[in-house]
């Protein structure tokens, strides 16, 4: 298992935000989260990137346990996220946005800073390289000297994408990535993800409010409501459950 | 060469207080860049100045050796401090490093060894002006080192987006202790040299009015360049000197100015040369 959540709770005062939640994600598949608003969504990815902590539970990754670790720490050992309010350095460049996405792949060089030695250079060279290779990836081949704010927001939401995949992650969790995208462009991103997640060997949580979309696309899904898990399986299987109608169609199952 | 010395010496007194302001508006330049609303530079500058004084009123050690100690003791409270300091954000953050300005300058006044209000006097003046060209010109490299380096790419995208610098594995935590304690012992050197600047240090040189000044040259000068806040310093450095024929008007003239260049200028001088230099030039520009 490649992300391990055991039993995770977490309290905001009286307000269980998630109940007592466990899940796995395998390696290379794409797993989707779906749930109504409110349902516990948002504190899962915050807490698996250690921005927030569980009241109780253990998550682990790659057999090692994280939670309780730093959210830098976190990302160096290969998780990431994007954000479904778009966060980028706004007013830099697309080029610049990639290289400080690569802040862990550069090493500390204090003596080859301090003496201009070629070492600076390479190491430049190499990062211009790894981001002309991941803006490739992700369909954004030519923009390197656009500003980040110019880009279309089905253009920053990639961005946002080949920046996650910049730090080195593994495991990049997908915060509602379709957010305000015509059906075109939600094609687009879907064959993006999928032909990353097949040949490239990573792995994705995919958090949406899109089910048609989740149902598309992912391996398996995982159904929260109201911070707790009511459903984990295939696409298929998990629309028909019948709470999982309940729960988007607020009528009672029909027994 | 000997036009470049004949005019430091004929403008002595000016020019070493525009060497020290550069270097103050540099230690707060670095705590600016990453985002850090810290106004401690006078408490740490007053911290270093002390420590070169006492040094060498009562050991009488080698210049040198009293330097390092005015760079290294404000690092030190900077380190002990920053952990829990750092934690305020925005205005906190200012308010506090305000409040440590104040203990400072009151443990000055207060204490019977720095001399009380009226501070320490017969300081050998060992500060050369070449010896602050070097400080100033070794800081600016060393900060334009950073700058370019894994520390200084972390440092940017902390000022720019700090949630998001967190997700992309930059620590947080300790680049901001390492901003705020290099911060420090750039004012403790700034303060040792001006200490042996000029004979005596009064606790009334660290308090609330070099705070102001400190934070008009960095907005004057604009914060998000190197040369933002060094040319902002030269620039309300040298006004009062070149305004000195309006005698009273000199401080209504440079509220104004000030006034003018948070309104029109939002990347401060350093911005507005640069757009300017694209106007004239504007191949160059990339």
């Amino acid at each position: 298992m490649l992300l391990s959540v055991e039993n995770i709770s977490r309290r905001f005062d009286a307000i269980v935000a998630l109940d007592d939640v466990s899940f796995q994600v395998r390696p290379g598949e794409v797993f989707g989260i779906i749930g109504p608003n409110g349902a516990g969504k948002s504190t899962l990815v915050n807490l698996i990137s250690g921005v927030v902590s569980p009241t109780s539970g253990r998550i682990s990754f790659e057999g090692a346990l994280i939670s309780g670790r730093k959210p830098w720490d976190i990302a160096a050992r290969g998780i990431s996220r994007t954000f479904q309010i778009v966060r980028l350095y706004q007013e830099l460049d697309v080029l610049e946005n990639m290289l400080l996405a690569q802040h862990l792949h550069r090493r500390p060089q204090p003596f080859a800073n301090l003496f201009r030695t070629t070492a600076v250079r390479a190491e430049k060279r190499r990062m211009l390289e790894r981001a002309e290779e991941l803006l490739q990836q992700l369909g954004l081949t030519g923009y390197l000297s656009q500003r980040a704010d110019s880009l279309s927001s089905a253009e920053q939401r990639r961005l946002q994408v080949s920046m996650a995949l910049a730090t080195g992650a593994k495991l990049v969790m997908l915060d509602e990535p379709t957010a305000g995208l015509d059906g075109g462009e939600v094609e687009a991103f879907r064959e993006l993800i999928l032909g990353l997640a097949g040949t490239q060997g990573r792995t994705f949580v995919l958090i949406e409010h899109n089910v048609g979309l989740v149902m598309s696309m992912c391996d398996r899904v995982m159904v929260l409501n109201f911070g707790r898990k009511i459903a984990e399986g295939p696409p298929a299987a998990v629309r028909a459950n019948p709470e999982v109608v309940a729960a988007y169609l607020g009528s009672r199952a029909k027994p | 060469m000997e036009a470049v010395t004949d005019f430091f010496y004929q403008y002595d007194s000016i020019s070493r207080l525009v060497l020290i302001n550069c270097l103050l508006a540099l230690s707060a330049y670095v705590s600016f860049s990453c985002g850090q609303f810290s106004v401690a530079t006078p408490g740490f500058m007053a911290l270093g100045a002390y420590t070169a004084a006492l040094l060498t009123l009562t050991l009488h050690w080698p210049f040198m050796v009293v330097l390092g100690a005015a760079i290294a003791v404000p690092a030190l409270v900077a380190f002990l401090f920053g952990l829990p300091l750092l934690k305020l954000k925005g205005v906190y953050l200012a308010m506090a490093t305000l409040g440590f300005v104040e203990v400072v300058h009151n443990l000055a006044i207060n204490m019977t060894f720095t001399g009380g209000a009226m501070g320490l006097m017969g300081i050998k003046a060992k500060t050369e002006i070449w010896h602050l060209i070097l400080a100033l010109a070794a800081c600016i490299y060393l900060l334009w080192v950073i700058e370019n380096s894994k520390l200084g790419a972390g440092l940017k995208s902390m000022a720019k987006d700090w949630q998001l610098a967190r997700v992309l594995g930059v620590p947080l935590v300790r680049y901001n202790l390492i901003a705020f304690v290099l911060s420090a012992a750039i004012a403790g050197l700034a303060g040792g040299l001006s200490a042996h600047s000029s004979n005596a240090i009064i606790p009334g040189d660290f308090g609330f009015g070099l705070v102001i000044a400190i934070l008009s040259f960095t907005i004057l000068g604009g914060v998000d360049r190197l040369w933002g806040p060094i040319l902002g310093a030269l620039f309300l450095s040298i006004l009062p000197e070149v305004a000195r024929p309006f005698q009273e008007y000199r401080l209504i003239f440079t509220g104004a100015l000030l006034l003018l260049a948070i309104l029109f200028l939002k990347r401060g001088l350093a911005g507005f040369v640069e757009q300017l230099w694209r106007l004239a030039w504007p191949s160059r520009s990339h």
